[in-house]
C-alpha cells in the first residue's frame, strides 16, 4: 500500500471525471441523510450516560467537593486526570490537520476532518473539568485574566494562568481551523439541500455564501497555509504548558525537565488512538471504504507505534533521571510507581501503552480493522491511566510519609468521567450527521486533475 | 470592479481544468479585463492560480498585523501588570521574561489566526447573503466556470465566441 492516493483515487482512472467528482460529492454528503435507528440508539446511550454525569454533578454542587474522594494530600484527583487525558486527545487533531498538512502527507485528507472536529469537541471537554473541579463553579470567571476591584492582576508566574491562555487560543484557532476548512464543503451541502428546507437555511447560514470564486480560492488557500503554519507551533506548546502545571511544582514524579516533550509524544498517542476509534465505525457505518482504506490505517498505526516508542523510552528515562539525580524521594516515588499501593494503574499503563503497542510492527495488525480498533481502545485507556498515575500516584506519596494517604475514585467521579465520554460523543453524533465529516474539495484535489486531453481518451475509449 | 461584485454577464461551464485556463487566457488575449472574469471551481487547485496568474493574496499582510499585534500585546500585558504591582520577591527580578514568552507566544498564534480569518472574509467578500447570478450549484460539485461581467452585447456576444473556441460545454446569459 505504497500509493500514496485514496481508492477512490486509484479507481478514477477508470472512470470519467465529472463522475467521480460528483460520486466523492454523493458519497460524503450521503453521511448528512435523516439518521438511521442506530445512529438514534447510539444517541440515546449518550444521553443517558450524560444525564447521570449531570445529576452527579449537581450533587456535587450541592453537597460539596467532599463527595469527590478528595483526601489530603491528594487535592488533584480524576477531574484534572480527565482534563489532562482530554487535552491531549485534542492534540493529534492539529497534528494531523496542520503538520501534516504542512509535509504534504496525503494520507491525513481522509481522516483529517474528523481529527480537527475530535479536536475541538475534545477540548470542548477538557474545558468542563477544571470547573467540575472547583468546587463553586460559579467563581468560574476567577480563571478569566482580568484585574479585581482593587486593581490586583492575576500572577502571570502562574502556569495555571498560561494554561488558560494556552488552552483559550488552541480551542480558538482549532475551532477556527476546522471551521475554515469546512466552508467549501458546507456550501456543497447547500448546493445539495432541498431550497427552502431546514437544512438548506443552516448551510447557507454556514457557508456565508462562498461560491468557489478563483478570488476566494486564492484567499482560502494562502489563509489555509498560515493558518496551518500559527497552528503547528500551538500543538506543540499547549500540551508543554499544561505539563508545566505539573513540572513547575517541587512534587515529586513532577519535577522533571523532560516533562514537556513526554507529555507532547503522549498526547500525540492518545490523540491518534482517538482518530482510529472514531474512523474505524464510521468507516463501517457510512460505507466510505473507498474513502478510508489500509493505506490510511497503516499510516496511522505507524504514527501510533512511533509516539508509542518515544512515550516507552520517556518512562524509561523517568527512572534513570530519578536513579541518576540521587535524590532519594525521586527515587522512592519511582519505587513506589512500580511496587506501591497504585501499582495497578502504573502497570495498566505500561501494558497498554508500552506493550500491547508493539504488536503494530507486525503489518497485518496494522492493516486490520478490528485489531486497530482493539488496539487504539487499549491505548485510550492507557493513557488515561498514565495522567491517573502520574497526577494521583505523587501527590499520594509526597515528602513526609505521615502525609501519604490512599485517594479513592468515588462514584460522583466515575460517573462525571463516563459523563465527559458521553458529552464528546454527543457532539461527535451531532456532527456526522449535520456537516460534512470529510473534506469534499480537498478529496477531489487529490484526484488526477481534470485535463481536456485525458477526458478525450475517456470518452474514445468509452 | 471586481466581476464577483457584478450583475450581467455571459457564463461558460467547463468539464476540465485545462479548457478554464484556456478560456481565461483566450478572453484576456481578446481585450477582457481581469477584473471581468470570474472563474468557479469545486477545488482549491494550484493548477488554476498558476494558469490564471492573479497576484498574490494579500492575506499574508493580515496574519502579519494580527501576529506582531499579539507579540506586542503580550509583552506590554505581561509586563505592565508586573509593574503595576511591583512587590519584590526573594530579591528576584519584578518582571519574570520567561513568563512573557508564554503569554507573547500564545496572543500572537490566537491574534494571528484570527485576523488571517477576518482577511479571508474581507478579501472573498463573506459572508455574503446570496450567491451571484453567474454562480450554479454544480460549481460546487463536478464543473468548472467561467463568469464574464459584459456591459453590451458586442461585448456579450465576443465573449461567447471565445467561450465557445475554446471548448464550454454550455454558454448561457445570466442577468
Amino acid at each position: 500500500m505504497s500509493d500514496p492516493t485514496s481508492a477512490v483515487s486509484r479507481r478514477a482512472s477508470g472512470l470519467a471525471q465529472a463522475t467521480v467528482f460528483r460520486r466523492v460529492n454523493d458519497d460524503v454528503l450521503a453521511t448528512l441523510k435523516r439518521p438511521g435507528i442506530g445512529w438514534a440508539a447510539l444517541m440515546a446511550v449518550v444521553l443517558t450516560v450524560l444525564g447521570i454525569a449531570i445529576v452527579a454533578w449537581m450533587y456535587q454542587i450541592k453537597t460539596g467537593l467532599g463527595v469527590a474522594g478528595y483526601v489530603p494530600p491528594v487535592m488533584w484527583g480524576v477531574y484534572i486526570t480527565d482534563f489532562v487525558f482530554w487535552v491531549g486527545i485534542a492534540h493529534s487533531g492539529t497534528l494531523i490537520s496542520a503538520i501534516l498538512f504542512l509535509f504534504r502527507a496525503q494520507f491525513r485528507t481522509a481522516v483529517y476532518r474528523v481529527s480537527e472536529t475530535m479536536t475541538v469537541f475534545a477540548v470542548m471537554t477538557a474545558g468542563l473539568f477544571p470547573l467540575i473541579h472547583l468546587g463553586r463553579v460559579w467563581y468560574f470567571y476567577y480563571l478569566i485574566p482580568y484585574p479585581n476591584e482593587r486593581l490586583l492582576w492575576p500572577n502571570f508566574r502562574s502556569p495555571l494562568l498560561w494554561d488558560f491562555f494556552a488552552i483559550s487560543t488552541y480551542f480558538t484557532i482549532s475551532s477556527l481551523f476546522l471551521y475554515m476548512g469546512l466552508i467549501p464543503d458546507i456550501a456543497a451541502a447547500r448546493d445539495r439541500a432541498e431550497p427552502r428546507s431546514f437544512r438548506y437555511r443552516l448551510y447557507s447560514l454556514l457557508s456565508l455564501g462562498w461560491q468557489g470564486t478563483d478570488g476566494q480560492w486564492r484567499h482560502y488557500n494562502r489563509a489555509y497555509l498560515f493558518m496551518a503554519g500559527l497552528a503547528t507551533p500551538l500543538v506543540l506548546s499547549v500540551h508543554s504548558v499544561v505539563s508545566w502545571d505539573f513540572a513547575m511544582a517541587i512534587v515529586p514524579g513532577w519535577h522533571s525537565t523532560i516533562f514537556a516533550p513526554y507529555f507532547v509524544a503522549g498526547a500525540i498517542f492518545s490523540g491518534v488512538a482517538m482518530v482510529i476509534t472514531l474512523v474505524v465505525p464510521m468507516r463501517k457505518a457510512f460505507h466510505l471504504e473507498d474513502y478510508i482504506d489500509e493505506y490510511h490505517l497503516n499510516n496511522l498505526a505507524k504514527l501510533l507505534l512511533l509516539t508509542s516508542l518515544i512515550v516507552f523510552y520517556a518512562y524509561l528515562v523517568e527512572f534513570f533521571i530519578a536513579w541518576y539525580s540521587g535524590s532519594e524521594f525521586e527515587r522512592a516515588i519511582f519505587m513506589d510507581r512500580l511496587t506501591g499501593r497504585y501499582a495497578w494503574a502504573c502497570w495498566i499503563m505500561y501494558t497498554c501503552n508500552c506493550f500491547i503497542p508493539m504488536s503494530l510492527w507486525s503489518k497485518r495488525i496494522r492493516t486490520s480493522w478490528f485489531w486497530m480498533f482493539i488496539v487504539s481502545i487499549f491505548v485510550n485507556i492507557g493513557m488515561w491511566f498514565e495522567r491517573f498515575s502520574i497526577i494521583i500516584q505523587s501527590l499520594a506519596h509526597e515528602f513526609m510519609p505521615y502525609q501519604w494517604d490512599y485517594y479513592r475514585v468515588s462514584w460522583v467521579e466515575w460517573s462525571i468521567t463516563a459523563g465527559s465520554f458521553a458529552w464528546f460523543f454527543m457532539w461527535f453524533l451531532l456532527f456526522i450527521k449535520f456537516l460534512p465529516s470529510m473534506a469534499i474539495s480537498e478529496l477531489k484535489e487529490l484526484l488526477p486533475p481534470k485535463l481536456k486531453r485525458q477526458q478525450e481518451e475517456l470518452e474514445r475509449a468509452s | 470592479m471586481s466581476a464577483e461584485l457584478m450583475d450581467g454577464g455571459v457564463r461558460g461551464v467547463f468539464l476540465t481544468l485545462d479548457e478554464v485556463a484556456d478560456a481565461v487566457n483566450a478572453l484576456e488575449d481578446g481585450g477582457v479585463a481581469a477584473d471581468d472574469i470570474t472563474v468557479y471551481s469545486p477545488i482549491p487547485t494550484p493548477h488554476l492560480e498558476d494558469a490564471i496568474d492573479r497576484p498574490v493574496s494579500p492575506v499574508r499582510l493580515m496574519t502579519l498585523i494580527g501576529g506582531f499585534l499579539g507579540t506586542v500585546t503580550g509583552l506590554s500585558l505581561t509586563l505592565w501588570t508586573f509593574f503595576a504591582w511591583g512587590l519584590r520577591v526573594g530579591g528576584k527580578s519584578i518582571a519574570s521574561l520567561p513568563v512573557t514568552v508564554i503569554i507573547m507566544f500564545e496572543l500572537t498564534v490566537l491574534l494571528g489566526g484570527l485576523f488571517t480569518l477576518a482577511g479571508v472574509f474581507i478579501f472573498s467578500r463573506i459572508p455574503a447573503m446570496h450567491t451571484k447570478p453567474g454562480y450554479h450549484p454544480r460549481f460546487s460539485n463536478d464543473l468548472f466556470g467561467v463568469f464574464v461581467h459584459t456591459d453590451d452585447d458586442g461585448m456579450a456576444q465576443q465573449a461567447s465566441t471565445i467561450l465557445d473556441r475554446v471548448g464550454a460545454e454550455a454558454i448561457e446569459s445570466v442577468a
